[in-house]
């Protein structure tokens, strides 16, 4: 089980909330906002191999 | 009986993770869920392989054709994608696109079972 990768995911999160309150609290709302969106985009790269190998899992399990 | 009792305490360890990062972006809450959910399914998935393969052996023990079981195998599968994708769409907030992929799923598993169908009415027109 890939749980580096969960807690390489959740260290980005944590990054990205702590980022995002202290952008929101200095008034810079469209900082946290594209902080917010880079993040996610760091986060769905690291996560789109996994989803295709979940697929491909299921299609072979269950006889596609 | 280990196996579980770790995936458990990985998955209530990872929602308190999760409810902190919610409080800062819930975005990065929902994406990191979703991480968790695909690597946990995928080892779930890799260890219910080996009972695919059991399934096969006792099949051909018992003399069944395996075309039949075939349908629902595919069934099985496509309760479990729209299952999965439900939840991830409720989690999300979206429970009228939950609805409509478990819509979706009815009907793809009704087109799986067609075959089935013709078998049994097959059978019941030879007796």
């Amino acid at each position: 089980m890939d749980v580096d990768l969960i807690f390489k995911v959740a260290a980005v999160g944590i990054l990205v909330a702590v980022l995002n309150q202290l952008l929101v609290r200095s008034g810079r709302e469209e900082q946290a906002m594209m902080t917010t969106l880079a993040g996610l985009i760091v986060v769905m790269m690291m996560i789109i191999q996994q989803i295709s190998q979940m697929f491909s899992l299921i299609k072979s399990t269950f006889g596609f | 009986m280990g196996e579980m009792v770790r995936f458990s305490v990985l998955c209530i360890t990872a929602c308190f993770a999760f409810t902190f990062i919610a409080q800062g972006s819930r975005v990065m809450a929902s994406a990191a869920a979703l991480v968790c959910m695909v690597v946990f399914l995928k080892y779930a998935l890799e260890q219910g392989a080996f009972l695919t393969e059991r399934i096969g052996v006792l099949l051909s023990a018992s003399g069944m054709d395996i075309e039949l079981i075939k349908p629902v195998l595919k069934v099985l599968g496509i309760s479990l994608c729209a299952k999965v994708t439900c939840e991830i769409c409720r989690d999300m907030g979206n429970g009228g696109l939950a609805g409509a992929v478990e819509v979706f799923a009815h009907i793809s598993s009704l087109i799986c079972m067609l075959p089935l169908l013709e078998e049994v009415l097959k059978l019941v027109g030879s007796i």
